[in-house]
């Protein structure tokens, strides 16, 4: 437990806390796709049936593909997300992104995962619309983030453009005092 | 839910990913004062002995109920710092998980009021109840709500003690259950023996008794013995049309007794005779007369009243309903079917008995239901070979209801076999409950009435001891119930119920034994007279005669007041020596009057040789007897004219002997009691009989009247 409180920067008795809530949930060790999802659904109650933003968070945290997350790749990941330096967030962040981590957003990743996170909110029943909207907003980001117009975002470019952004880096604060 | 706490930090630092979305700033986050952080600490709760120990935030998931509410500092214990509540351990078990897993199982081995108390006690609704345990739930839910219906309506329907007044409803209930009366069952009997001998008169009237002279053919019974088997059908006829008559005179709704299935079987049975009546013997008409006999042999369903175990198979048939359709319709599918092939089949065959497909029915249906008469045979091959596919399927879709069926005549069968064992069950163990009760309440009152003994010593300043703790619960009890007493005081007539717990002698007449009635004149020790009270009640049995003596003193205290007259301590019961033999007059040997110091029990008897004739006992108190009904002059007794009742000390518990002190009458011992108890026996002339109606087995009747 000692390493694995160095490596992620909780103290002992936030980890311990963080292990229990984990070990009652899935009382096996390992979170499987369908766990995550369910979790989703009760937080999000009107749209997370349909979203896959569980779906790009799960693949995040599996680093290795392995299909479930176990308690270190959980905490791992909780550790970036709560106590890392904005970069490392920011890290993680193009990683969601990123589905298939070949180092560069491309137009349709970033639909999906601005997609999802739409269906996060429930369907308001009009696609049409909602498919417009979509994709207004998709052109909005990359405009503001493909600086050499490759039609692409790098990891440089999605740092560099996020950091500049008053309203991005403002708004990562929302999440960052969550306490164990 | 609050499982759901565990992953909200997570849910909160995942939504960084919505940043790069949004297009205006994020509002921030709430900002948490440092003391809402509460460590996470462990709650000890107590259950009756047994100690779980959890999270805080365990309990709190469910903030509506007890345990996660501030109900439970109610509970809490601040010398032992845990929450402590008196319940049962084992269930508390199951509720705790619920908290713990979020689901909260029903377990088999417990009881379902029980277990429902719990969780109300708990504030949990029962419908939280996992998907495993939720239909096992609900299910023994059904079955206790029908069982307690059932005890209801047995309650209902039995209603014991109520006695029905007009004559319409006393035959009702006769007709409706014959064991309750005597003239009920024989009635039952004598309809149940009339319908046997009808139709054991259809039967044997078509049994051939001989040839008619000079014709070749035999002749049926009935042909030979008309007249006799004509009277026999009258008879029973008139009979049963009686029946249905009373039956019809007394039913309360008469509507829904014609209606019933009951009634229209009466009805059909009865009904052909008369319209035989009314047809002629013509040769034309005697067709339908026939006709009209075979409708006589409904009579054997009225049997069904007689039996219970038929009217089981009728109910089991009706709600297999169901069953029975798909029966016929599938039979009937399958019918037409192998009859149509096998029709076309053997249609080529010169000399076939399947000459039409109706034809074919027959053989089909003799064929699936395996009987097989052989009077229609294939005689091609494929014939043959549609013949054996016909009769294993038969085999199969007969074969197929049947166990539906007769699970159903088995449920309702035991459902009936307990309903009849409850009832019977049910009577035995009241009665046994009864007792208890009576044991317990008897109990009760004596000690009621030593407690107020020794407040009304300590009051009078005679010095008592104190030996026993008095309960102050007790005590306040008994304070509540002296206070309705004072309240309800002043009656002309008390009535006071107690149970019987040895059959009565019925207060019928002049009864063989004496002592069914004491009446009591109170004098005060200023000599005056109060009212007389009469004690009417079973006086059988240590039991009986204890609680009367308890309630001799109830009666008193109630209107009088304890203060008014001074009892001696605590009182023993009156140990009269019933052995049910009568006694002759001034043949009891007379009990010598005691010096005042020994106990002598038995000292009523003595009473009887004045049987007739009050016996009047008087206070030592140095007044003469007024002779108000006669000193015992009776000088075969020989016994002192002045008795002293003294109601002596004695322990609390030990309800063995009333100490009755007889002195002498020139002993001038002075007696701190006021009682004055005048015993008769009764020839009923001495007493009011309390308007003359029989005093039921559990009533004691007191009554005060001024004499």
């Amino acid at each position: 437990m000692q390493t694995l409180c160095d490596a992620t920067g909780f103290s002992i008795s936030e980890m311990k806390r963080i292990y229990r809530g984990f070990k009652t949930e899935c009382p096996s060790g390992l979170i499987t796709e369908e766990a995550f999802h369910s979790i989703y659904s009760r937080f999000f109650p009107q749209g997370a049936a349909l979203s896959s933003y569980s779906h790009y968070v799960f693949s995040t945290l599996d680093r290795n593909d392995s299909g479930v997350i176990t308690f270190q790749d959980f905490v791992v990941g909780l550790s970036i997300l709560i106590r890392g330096t904005l970069e490392e967030k920011l890290r993680w962040t193009f990683s969601l992104y990123d589905q298939d981590r070949d180092g560069v957003i491309s137009r349709e990743e970033m639909e999906d995962v601005v997609g999802s996170v739409f269906d996060l909110m429930g369907r308001t029943g009009d696609p049409i619309s909602e498919e417009a909207i979509i994709t207004e907003r998709v052109d909005q980001i990359f405009q503001k983030m493909d600086l050499n117009g490759d039609g692409v975002v790098s990891i440089e470019e999605f740092l560099e453009s996020c950091q500049n952004d008053e309203t991005i880096s403002r708004s990562v604060q929302a999440f960052t005092n969550v306490h164990i | 839910m609050a499982s759901v706490a565990a992953w909200l930090p997570f849910a909160r630092a995942a939504a960084i990913g919505w940043v790069p979305i949004a297009t205006n700033p994020l509002p921030p986050p709430p900002m948490i004062d440092s003391k809402h952080r509460t460590e996470d600490e462990k709650l000890v709760v107590n259950i009756s002995g047994r100690r779980f120990e959890t999270w805080q935030n365990t309990l709190e998931k469910y903030p509506d109920t007890l345990l996660g509410s501030n109900e439970k500092d109610f509970f809490y214990e601040e010398e032992s710092q845990e929450y402590f509540f008196d319940r049962d351990p084992d269930i508390f078990r199951h509720i705790l998980n619920y908290y713990r897993t979020g689901k909260l199982h029903f377990p088999k081995n417990e009881c379902l009021t029980q277990y429902d108390e719990e969780l109300a006690f708990f504030g949990i609704m029962p419908d939280v109840i996992g998907d495993c345990c939720y239909e096992d739930y609900r299910d023994r839910k059904r079955e206790n709500a029908e069982r307690l219906m059932d005890d209801k309506l047995d309650e209902e329907e039995g209603g014991d003690g109520i006695i029905p007044e007009k004559l319409r409803e006393r035959m009702w209930r006769a007709f409706e259950t014959p064991h309750t009366s005597t003239p009920a069952l024989v009635f039952y009997y004598v309809t149940g023996f009339f319908i046997a001998v009808s139709v054991m008169a259809n039967v044997v009237e078509t049994v051939s008794c001989g040839r008619v002279a000079g014709r070749n053919d035999v002749q049926p019974c009935g042909e030979k013995y008309k007249i006799m088997f004509f009277c026999l059908d009258t008879a029973c006829v008139m009979i049963f049309t009686a029946e249905y008559f009373l039956r019809l005179y007394a039913a309360p709704d008469r509507c829904k007794f014609m209606r019933s299935v009951m009634s229209v079987i009466d009805f059909v049975a009865i009904m052909p005779y008369y319209i035989g009546l009314g047809l002629s013997d013509d040769n034309e008409v005697s067709g339908a007369f026939v006709t009209l006999r075979v409708f006589r042999v409904f009579r054997i369903f009225k049997f069904s009243r007689h039996s219970q175990g038929l009217r089981i198979l009728g109910y089991t048939l009706q709600s297999c309903a169901s069953e029975l359709g798909f029966l016929v319709f599938s039979l009937a599918m399958a019918i037409i079917i192998f009859a149509t092939i096998m029709f076309y089949c053997e249609k080529s065959v010169v000399g076939s008995t399947f000459t039409s497909i109706p034809a074919a029915f027959w053989y089909t249906i003799v064929t699936m239901t395996t009987l097989g008469y052989g009077d229609m045979v294939p005689s091609t091959m494929l014939g043959k070979l549609i013949g054996g596919v016909c009769s294993l399927s038969g085999v199969l879709v007969i074969a197929l209801p049947v166990p539906v069926i007769v699970s159903n005549f088995s449920r309702i069968y035991h459902q009936n076999q307990r309903a009849d064992k409850r009832r019977a069950q049910k009577k035995a163990r009241l009665a046994r409950i009864q007792i208890a009760k009576a044991t317990s309440g008897a109990a009760f009152v004596s000690k009621k009435k030593a407690a107020e003994a020794k407040m009304a010593a300590r009051a009078a300043g005679i010095a008592v001891d104190d030996n026993g703790k008095e309960d102050i619960f007790e005590m306040q009890h008994h304070h509540l119930l002296r206070c309705l007493e004072k309240t309800t005081a002043q009656q002309q007539e008390l009535c006071l119920q107690h149970q019987a717990v040895e059959p009565s002698n019925r207060f019928v007449g002049r009864p063989k034994f004496p002592k069914k009635a004491m009446s009591f004149r109170f004098v005060g020790s200023d000599g005056n007279a109060f009212p007389r009270v009469w004690i009417q009640g079973n006086m059988d049995g240590p039991m009986n005669r204890k609680i009367l003596m308890m309630k001799v003193f109830l009666v008193l205290d109630a209107i009088y007041g304890v203060g008014n007259f001074v009892l001696d301590r605590e009182f023993v019961e009156v140990d009269l020596p019933f052995n049910g033999a009568p006694k002759k007059l001034g043949t009891s040997p007379v009990r010598s009057a005691s010096p005042d110091k020994s106990k002598v029990p038995n000292v009523f008897s003595s009473c009887y040789c004045c049987q007739g004739d009050p016996h009047q006992l008087e206070l030592e108190s140095g007044k003469a007897t007024p002779n108000q009904g006669g000193n015992c002059s009776d000088s075969n007794s020989g016994h002192p004219h002045n008795r002293k009742i003294n109601i002596g000390n004695r322990r609390e518990d030990d309800f063995n002997d009333v100490q009755v002190r007889f002195t002498h009458h020139d002993d001038r011992h002075k007696s701190s009691s006021a009682l004055q108890t005048q015993e008769t026996s009764f020839p009923s002339s001495n007493i009011e009989d309390t308007s003359g109606e029989a005093i039921s087995d559990n009533q004691t009747n007191v009554k005060i009247s001024n004499l």
